[in-house]
């Protein structure tokens, strides 16, 4: 049986390239100008960042409504660190207390998250519904209502820096040769019959373009942004977490069948908590990068975040009821939704109906995602 | 006395098992017709098609109600009829009034609004007639479990009811509660109601009912009066049927060495606020199949899951293996104690169906399939692949999801995701429910091959001669208590009910005074 082209799997990928050439046309090519393209990957890393996190979390068959908040606190935190306790005076050690910091702010809250969640079995929703409300006050008594600032230079480039042309150059290149090593193993496998030439050749085209857009605008503007290392890093560790240890298949079980899992010897309780303390590490550290991008740590920074993480998860194709999904798929929603924001902005639509314009945009993608499944 | 409802030659299938295969039914007005079968006979499947679960095309045959003939589309046809049943299963609204429940299918409407008053007064004269202790406007969560079950009764009453179907009504009700119900009955009688009870409490059975019609295989057996037929004859034409064919040879030797030893078992249920399983203890040996009969609810799986250490129970007793006492806190202990259990219900909790074949056939012994922490699944891609030939399971490609799979391949998956973690002790419950015949001979003859291997099989049935065909010894229970455990030649279908069944009234009388 030979593997035809697999559209589900590709479909968000294809409508995301399908928006890029919209926006190209509309805006007579400023959209895919190399500095516009970097600008947009640092506008999403963040979101994508959280999208990686709330996949774990919704692949258990639970949700976090808590991560605006939890960014804004860590912010906070690492705002009166860099500017009350002054570790801003003390260079890369005091960035990178401070960013420890955040993570570990972060990490408590999502602990605690999770064994509320599990110890007293209340829905997550309520549990993290509540934890919003918390954590977006004790942002507000810590900063005392107002912003903080300045932070740092290096602390600053965590978020604004860029690893420089020669190393990035450098870096895409191994890249290029691993996939390419990737594309020759998959056409030995398609010489062995066990694709069509259709699926294969499409496959390869898919995959090069999404690597190649990001390669032209870092490799003809200021390299690969830090954000979207960090980002990479984050992605290549929860990849080895749901597929290659146990805990991942964990995951996805928990979330299938929760009774079943239970029954197959599974520590249901443990699984959720590890997710809600990722989610968690991955909202402190979001907060600090964010805190880092506008200089400023701001009590109201994070608002409304858990939305378009949600929302990049949904548009990724994974289930709300959990059970099935993929952090690839939340990475590509995360770009659709920050390609409509930088698209709407260019081609200068007000603010006020960009709202209206991207939650329609987001019912429909959902919607044409459900029907290519179910039918 | 007139006819009210006549079958004649009900055919109704699932997916290509037949559970109905010809059944013929006649009820009279101002009768009471008791009807009797084992677990799976087609008695519940027969009420559903004269209630109006199944539409008209679901099944074949010829159904008349007064010598009309039916044509329902729902249960409402039915109901318009004045043909209602009380299921086993209670459809009630917790956080409503007695009253709201009674009159939830048929609210009479005041100038638009719904009449409070009214609906309390005739829940009122209703429950008069019941002699309950509570009103119309008691919430529902308040009452008891028999007190709710009266309320179900109460709830078909309340609409102009000419035939009463009533699924087990008396499982949840204290005695005192039963003689109220019976009493009930006895004047919807004379009132011309026709009645048809089922019901496994075979003393019940001869109190109230005036004919029996008996069910087996979908098939009705026997029909007539109650005083024609004794009890001996009644419990052999419920169970009588040649076994041999379907059953491997059973295995005759018995190694002594004791595996699993359970001593003083209680276990109690969480969301049923009650001690499903009582004071239970019992030996299993290596190489042996032990059964646990029983009747419907009298706790088999309860003690299983509750040994395995589900979190839905709460337990006290001793376990010991290989005559060590250990615990299974929960089923990651019970996994690691080399326990396994394929559970009653694959498609609920005993297998991820969205998931392929080899995940599910990995998923409980992950932990062993790693190297340096990783997950190497094809390192063990042949264990899996033997397994699949082991248990002879058809499937086109393992990586294909668990649900497109038939219900006996499936099966056959949940147990080979449980002989991958190489158990010791290994519970089956219900292990072959709804599958096919040949599926069924197969999985009997890898249990006895396993038995063979070593393993210690411990079987919760209700398929009668399964566990009379296959167990070497079987456990009887009753209301989570052990009722006596049956070997060798005492190990029969009979012996089996007459052990399962509620005691005389006598001993009932105790209990609840």
């Amino acid at each position: 049986m030979k593997k035809t082209f697999d559209f589900k799997k590709f479909s968000t990928l294809i409508a995301l390239f399908i928006l890029f050439i919209i926006l190209a046309i509309a805006t007579k090519g400023d959209f895919l100008i190399p500095r516009n393209l970097t600008n947009l990957s640092l506008q999403i890393s963040i979101n994508a960042l959280c999208a990686v996190g709330m996949t774990f979390v919704i692949l258990t068959g639970g949700i976090d409504l808590s991560i605006g908040s939890i960014v804004a606190l860590s912010g906070i935190i690492v705002g009166l660190s860099q500017v009350n306790l002054g570790w801003g005076e003390w260079g890369g050690l005091g960035s990178f207390m401070s960013l420890l910091l955040a993570i570990l702010v972060g990490l408590l809250v999502g602990l605690i998250n999770g064994l509320l969640i599990t110890f007293f079995k209340i829905p997550p929703f309520v549990i993290t519904l509540g934890m919003m409300v918390i954590a977006g006050g004790l942002a507000l008594i810590a900063s005392n209502s107002s912003a903080i600032s300045p932070m740092s230079d290096t602390f600053k480039n965590i978020a604004k820096g860029f690893l420089p042309l020669g190393p990035s150059s450098f870096l895409m290149l191994a890249i290029s040769v691993l996939t390419l090593y990737f594309f020759y193993k998959k056409f030995l496998q398609h010489k062995e019959k066990k694709t069509t030439t259709s699926a294969y050749l499409s496959e390869t085209v898919l995959i090069s373009i999404s690597i190649i857009i990001p390669f032209y605008a870092y490799s003809s503007d200021r390299g690969i942004p830090i954000a979207v290392l960090i980002l990479s890093f984050v992605v290549l560790a929860a990849l080895f977490i749901l597929h290659k240890l146990p805990l991942g298949r964990y995951i996805f079980a928990v979330g299938g069948n929760e009774e079943a899992a239970h029954l197959s010897g599974i520590n249901v309780n443990k699984v959720k908590i590890l997710a809600y303390l990722f989610m968690g590490l991955i909202a402190g550290l979001s907060g600090a990068l964010l805190t880092s991008r506008l200089n400023s740590a701001a009590p109201t920074a994070g608002a409304l975040m858990e939305l378009d993480a949600i929302a990049a998860v949904v548009i990724g194709g994974t289930s709300l009821s959990g059970g099935s999904g993929s952090i690839v798929g939340s990475l590509i929603g995360a770009t659709f939704i920050g390609t409509v924001n930088n698209g709407m902005d260019l081609l200068g639509i007000d603010s006020n109906f960009q709202m209206v314009i991207k939650g329609f945009i987001i019912i429909v993608a959902v919607w044409s995602d459900s029907r290519t499944k179910y039918k | 006395m007139s006819i009210l409802l006549k079958t004649k030659k009900i055919f109704k299938s699932f997916g290509g098992i037949s559970a109905l295969r010809g059944v013929d039914l006649e009820l009279y007005s101002s009768e009471v017709l008791g009807l009797l079968g084992e677990n799976g006979a087609g008695k519940s499947t027969l009420m559903k098609v004269m209630s109006g679960v199944y539409p008209k095309d679901e099944f074949e045959g010829e159904f008349s109600f007064q010598g009309q003939n039916c044509h329902f589309k729902s249960v409402k046809d039915a109901e318009a009829l004045g043909i209602i049943i009380v299921h086993q299963e209670l459809n009630l609204f917790q956080e409503l009034t007695v009253a709201e429940n009674i009159f939830i299918s048929h609210f009479p409407i005041k100038s638009g609004m719904l009449d409070v008053k009214s609906i309390e007064k005739k829940s009122n004269a209703i429950l008069k007639i019941l002699g309950v202790d509570f009103d119309a406007q008691t919430k529902l969560s308040d009452l008891t479990t028999g007190g709710q079950q009266m309320v179900e009764i109460a709830k078909a009453i309340s609409k102009d009811v000419k035939v009463l179907i009533l699924d087990e009504p008396t499982s949840s009700l204290s005695n005192l509660e039963i003689q109220k119900l019976f009493w009930v009955m006895r004047d919807l009688k004379k009132r011309g109601v026709g009645l048809i009870y089922i019901s496994h409490k075979l003393d019940e059975v001869d109190q109230i009912c005036d004919k029996i019609l008996i069910m087996r295989d979908g098939q009705s057996i026997y029909a007539g009066e109650k005083s024609s037929i004794n009890r001996q004859e009644l419990i052999a034409h419920m169970v009588g049927r040649n076994i041999n064919d379907l059953y491997p040879l059973k295995r005759k030797k018995r190694n002594p060495q004791t595996v699993l030893s359970v001593k003083n078992w209680n276990a109690y249920k969480f969301s049923e606020k009650r001690l499903r399983v009582k004071d239970f203890s019992f030996s299993a040996y290596k190489g042996e199949v032990l059964g646990i009969a029983g009747l419907m609810g009298a706790g088999r799986t309860d003690l299983l899951l509750s040994l395995f250490g589900h979190h839905n129970y709460k337990t006290s007793g001793d376990i010991f293996f290989n005559e060590k006492k250990i615990e299974n806190k929960n089923p990651w202990q019970a996994v690691n104690n080399g326990f396994a259990l394929v559970t009653e219900d694959r498609k609920k909790n005993g297998l991820h169906l969205d998931f392929s074949i080899e995940d599910n056939i990995a998923l409980a012994s992950l932990p062993h399939l790693t190297v340096k922490g990783c997950l190497t699944l094809s390192h063990y891609q042949n264990r899996i692949l033997n397994l699949i030939s082991k248990l002879k399971i058809k499937l086109s490609s393992p990586e294909l999801p668990v649900k497109t799979l038939s219900g006996g391949n499936q099966q056959k998956v949940a147990i080979a995701k449980w002989l991958m973690t190489s158990p010791q002790v290994l519970f089956l419950d219900e292990p072959t429910r709804g599958i096919d015949v040949g599926a069924k001979f197969e999985i009997y003859s890898l249990i006895n091959q396993l038995i063979d291997e070593g393993l210690c099989v411990v079987i919760a049935s209700s398929d009668l001669p399964e566990v009379v065909g296959l167990c070497n010894r079987v456990l009887v229970m009753r209301e989570g208590q052990l009722a006596g455990m049956l070997e060798g030649a005492e190990n029969s279908d009979h012996n089996i009910m007459n052990l399962a069944f509620v005691p005389t009234q006598g001993n009932h009388h105790e209990k609840n005074i």
